[in-house]
């Protein structure tokens, strides 16, 4: 068993289990301990039979025990009322002279007291009946075993004095009436007979004096003083009763937590008590005399009526009490029904579930737009209007008077600075979605590189990269890893390692290599380089080719002296000292970009005119 | 081996003060705050997603990005796979099985294994299937290529977005608008987290995305790393003001 | 302890791997020697992956999936790739030619798509997000940016001018460095975690 009287522990896999589960909820094991009859240990069972003896009925162990030598008797003395078969007599003889002190004191004390076999194995000694005796016995056992597990199954409601009352009403909804008493200034109305008005479904005093009878089994005159105490605590509990409350209110549960934001929700349910305040008087069962009609033909009716005297006076007792009990704390709900944390939480989360029916949760992002699909279309046709104009008439010069940022120069600088003596690493990594922002200015690049006669090494680890712009002298397994690997790792003394042997070329890529040129269309890739090969390689001066949405992520890379500079995008082609004009038209370009100022700044307008259009609407309503 | 330089010693401060603050809030944190920090927009989304797939009927796609092996450019983003096996934990047993899309091969055979240990805690192994869980592409367009078609089957409840995400993968988000397919995108990679702040979709921004807590899941980690990382912007910007006065008054060269 | 074992292991390896950072003079080649072993798991886990996924689609076209078109153009892309590849080599330039001219394009196009996704999304911002600061100030950088970027304002009339332009446009690097500070706290919080097996998630 666990330490939580709640749980047991599965023998098999040690998982926690609710009491009442058939089997394990992680292993499948059935739980066999479960069902225990009481006094009845099935263990001792096994354990004592012996192997052979497990078949065997009780009605012949019975018997043999009769025809064992050790308690034979003399004929003349043990003869049967059926003849029984008794074997063995002429072996008494020869056992007597070597019987111990003990056994001849047993055979004396069976001799004198009554066969103990029983009227079974008397009954049963054919096989026939004894095979009858044997079926009947098993159904015996069958039936008691039943009857304990149902009773088991029983056991924690029948504390709580009945699961199911006699009207019929559940044990939960007893439980959920005594949450909600009545208000406290709820007139309390009474009937006609001045009892007060209950509930259409609550216990009448009468019903509740028959049923105390008939479960104390108490005569009607006899310990009144007692059923009047009981009645009292009774009729407490009963006035306590709310109106009739649906099992689904949101404050039917005992979840300490919520409790505390619930108060105020219960105020709607006020009327509702109000107003089934007056449906009892229509249910007939509330009719006393009816009741006591059907119920206890024989009891005086005055009788009753002392009793209902007698009642009223603690019911204004009680009154008194069931006032200040209205609203019972949730710590005065009766222990038996705990809720584990784990339970507690799940019942939260479908409270959530259900308080979000039928709402929308999630910000679709569609919505009825005006836009639609025309307003798309148009979009498009602008923006391929602009960049056609940009191109058409853009002139001759296709490249944009724009300022050069810093970084481009300094990558510039950079370039310019790198001689002959120490070969260059290029790093490719670029998409082809990209390439029309990056292989013009890798082509310029190397262009470059090449007038200076500087030696360069082309790697990559993209496959992509394989059949776009430059072929790489070499492909790197394992992207970032590989780069890692070659930057961190030296020649064991065992020979080579796995990767080496990868290579069509030299292993060590940064060998001799001083300056390294990142391209690189993403800036996640250049941070992973800068903060994991750099460290490694402090000696390698790193610069970037890259994309314009990347740029900014890099800056500050830039600006802490990590990259010697930073060249984005088609758009900084002028940085490189070139006057060509590149694959890209920067008027074009320019085009683009005023667009998409345009259309920024139109859904601003669109917004404000439809938040006043709503504001005109909401004032009109 | 490069010798190790003052960065070095800084950076090994830092984490060592990590795990001073995050011993201290640990310590600290025993019992639930009373005024918890308020859950992280995109991640409630996911569990009302969630929820509402449930509801539905409907299948949940998975799209898990693509850094965990250093196969492409983010290193050990494994904090997709956190939000797999939450989510998942809850939809196991749904009416239609939520697929996984990943854009790296070690990271498509980790997030079998999470399915399948989903499916194992649930005690369902035979709803299990190898499909549930694929690896899209090996390159980030190849892998969002995968993900498009799949947003048009009507059996979808949602998407959810989840690891080392591009700009471009904005084009998923606004395919699931145009299908009415909710969203939702949480990723660390900050040019992605400004591209689907401009498509509408909730996404986590900044380190939101390292604090991965749907509903009760991971609850009382996400309230003590949010605390911790309060502590560490803290000192570091109390640190970084320092050193500009210190530089400015000449203290520092 | 079954949830505890490869948390165990996933720790003391990430310990052990910075302990083998930082005392690298003897732990060299071992680093080397764990990091190609890293690298051939995650190719194996490639080759793995590689292959569920033409299983998957094979087993997709045989049942009749809908959308089981898509399925046999990938396994038909899939299988001359491969063919060609090993047959011609991949220093082949007829092959990666033939490559070249399917990628470029498709690529391409989608790189064309999101230019006009943004488009609309910029339109639909406000409306979808609302006022906000974060809405507003993401809107005014963007324009502001845009419009300095295009080139179109000289101002060399005046040195105070470009000073604050110049500062305008730092601002992003400040910005970029407080992100970048903020996600770098945050992974550094998430590999501790991972390392004291705070990760372990148990519900």
């Amino acid at each position: 068993m666990s330490d939580n009287p709640d749980l047991r522990i599965c023998p098999n896999c040690g998982q926690e289990n609710s009491l009442y589960t058939l089997r394990c909820i992680r292993c499948g094991e059935e739980m066999e301990e479960l069902f225990q009859l009481e006094g009845f240990d099935p263990s001792e069972q096994l354990s004592n039979d012996s192997p052979q003896e497990d078949q065997a009925p009780l009605s012949e162990v019975l018997a043999s025990l009769d025809d064992s030598p050790l308690l034979a008797e003399p004929v003349e003395n043990h003869v049967d009322e059926n003849g029984g078969d008794h074997a063995g007599d002429d072996q008494s003889s020869v056992v007597e002279k070597e019987l111990p002190d003990w056994l001849e004191r047993v055979r004396q004390r069976a001799q004198e007291e009554e066969d103990a076999s029983g009227e079974l194995s008397k009954l049963g000694h054919t096989s026939k009946e004894r095979r009858q005796v044997d079926e009947a016995f098993d159904d015996i056992l069958r039936r008691i075993r039943e009857q304990n597990e149902r009773e088991k199954t029983r056991k924690p409601r029948t504390t709580e004095q009945g699961m199911v009352d006699e009207k019929g009403d559940p044990e939960w909804l007893r439980r959920i009436r005594e949450l909600h008493p009545k208000n406290e200034e709820d007139p309390r109305e009474t009937t006609l007979k001045g009892l007060p008005l209950e509930d259409d479904d609550a216990w009448t005093k009468e019903e509740l004096q028959e049923l105390l009878r008939r479960e104390m089994g108490i005569s009607e005159h006899a310990d009144q003083a007692a059923e009047d105490e009981k009645f009292e605590e009774i009729e407490t509990i009963d006035s306590a009763e709310p109106s009739i409350d649906l099992p689904f209110q949101e404050n039917f549960h005992n979840i300490a937590d919520d409790d505390q934001d619930e108060p105020q929700e219960e105020e709607p349910a006020e009327p509702e008590e109000e107003a089934n305040a007056e449906e009892p008087e229509s249910f007939p069962d509330n009719d006393p005399e009816t009741e006591n009609a059907i119920d206890e033909p024989e009891e005086p009716d005055g009788g009753l009526q002392d009793q209902e005297g007698a009642v009223e006076q603690p019911d204004e007792e009680t009154a008194e009490e069931a006032e200040s009990e209205i609203t019972p704390p949730v710590d005065k709900v009766l222990p038996d029904l705990l809720l584990l944390r784990n339970q507690r939480e799940r019942a939260q989360v479908l409270r959530e579930v259900i308080a979000q029916e039928g709402q929308r949760t999630i910000t679709l992002l569609h919505e009825p737009a005006r836009q639609g699909k025309i307003g798309r279309f148009v979009l498009a046709l602008m923006l391929i209007l602009a960049v056609l104009g940009g191109i058409l008439f853009g002139g001759e010069a296709g490249i944009a008077n724009q300022p050069i940022p810093a970084p481009a120069l300094a990558f510039e600088e950079n370039l310019r600075s790198i001689t002959s003596t120490h070969p260059v690493l290029l790093v490719l990594d670029y998409h082809a979605a990209t390439r029309g922002d990056i292989e013009p200015l890798v082509q310029e690049i190397l262009a470059i590189l090449d007038s200076n006669r500087v030696t360069t090494r082309i790697v990559t680890a993209n496959p992509e990269n394989l059949w776009l712009g430059e072929t790489p002298d070499e492909f790197i397994p394992g992207d970032m890893l590989g780069y890692l690997s070659a930057a961190v790792s030296s020649d064991p003394a065992w020979g080579q390692l796995p990767l080496a042997q990868g290579f069509s070329g030299d292993a060590k890529i940064y060998h001799e290599v001083d300056q390294a040129i990142l391209i690189s269309d993403s800036s996640e890739f250049v941070r992973a380089w800068l903060e994991q090969v750099s460290p490694w390689q402090s000696g390698i001066q790193t610069s970037v080719v890259t994309t314009s949405v990347s740029e900014p992520m890099l800056l500050p890379y830039f600006e802490s002296g990590q990259l010697r500079g930073i060249i984005a995008g088609a758009s900084q082609f002028r940085a490189l000292g070139t006057t060509q004009q590149g694959s890209i038209n920067q008027y074009a370009w320019q085009a683009g970009t005023l667009l998409m100022m345009i259309v920024l700044i139109l859904g601003m307008i669109m917004k404000v005119d439809e938040d006043r259009q709503r504001r005109t609407e909401e004032r009109s309503q | 081996m490069p010798p190790i330089s003052l960065t070095d010693l800084i950076a090994a401060a830092i984490v060592g003060l990590a795990i001073v603050i995050m011993a201290i809030v640990w310590l600290s944190s025993r019992k639930p705050p009373v005024e918890p920090y308020e859950p992280i927009e995109a991640y409630s989304s996911i569990e009302a997603l969630m929820h509402r797939s449930s509801e539905e009927g409907k299948a949940l796609l998975l799209s898990l990005g693509e850094g965990l092996s250093g196969q492409q450019s983010a290193m050990g983003d494994s904090v997709s796979l956190a939000i797999e096996q939450i989510v998942l934990s809850r939809s196991v047993s749904n009416d239609q099985p939520t697929q996984s899309f990943s854009g790296d091969g070690a990271l498509a055979c980790i997030s079998q294994l999470v399915v399948h240990g989903a499916y194992q805690n649930a005690m369902a192994t035979e709803l299990f299937r190898s499909d549930h869980s694929l690896m899209g592409g090996v390159g980030a367009f190849a892998w969002m290529s995968v993900i498009m078609p799949e947003l048009a089957r009507s059996e979808n409840g949602g998407l959810i977005l989840a690891g080392t995400m591009r700009p471009e993968h904005v084009l998923i988000a606004d395919l699931a608008e145009r299908l009415e397919l909710p969203i939702i995108a949480a990723t660390g990679s900050l040019t992605a987290q400004a591209a689907f702040f401009a498509s509408g979709t909730p996404v986590t921004l900044g380190e939101e995305y390292y604090l991965p807590s749907i509903g009760k899941a991971g609850q009382m980690t996400y309230q003590r790393s949010a605390k911790t990382l309060n502590w560490l912007r803290i000192i570091l910007a109390l640190a970084l003001i320092s050193a500009v006065i210190l530089k400015l008054t000449g203290v520092l060269p | 302890m079954k949830q505890r074992t490869p948390v165990i292991i996933a720790a003391v390896s990430g310990v052990l791997l910075l302990v083998a950072f930082f005392f690298q003079p003897f732990t060299s080649p071992y680093l080397g020697l764990v990091l190609n072993w890293a690298i051939i798991l995650a190719s194996v886990a490639f080759l793995v992956a590689i292959a569920s996924l033409v299983v998957t689609h094979i087993r997709f076209i045989i049942n009749g999936r809908k959308g089981f078109l898509f399925s046999l153009v990938f396994i038909l892309a899939f299988v001359l790739t491969v063919v060609f590849g090993l047959y011609l080599g991949i220093d082949d330039q007829q092959y990666l030619e033939a490559i070249h001219t399917v990628l470029v394009p498709i690529q391409s196009a989608l790189m064309g798509l999101i230019a006009l996704v943004l488009m609309s999304a910029a339109v639909k911002l406000f409306r979808t997000r609302g006022w906000s600061i974060l809405t507003v100030s993401f809107g005014g950088s963007a324009l502001v940016f845009l419009f300095l970027n295009l080139g179109f304002l000289r101002l060399d009339f005046s040195e105070g001018l470009n000073d604050v332009i110049a500062m305008v446009q730092r601002l992003p690097v400040i910005g970029a460095r407080g992100l970048l500070i903020g996600a770098g706290l945050g992974a550094l919080l998430m590999a501790l975690r991972v390392l004291f097996g705070q990760e372990a998630h148990n519900e």
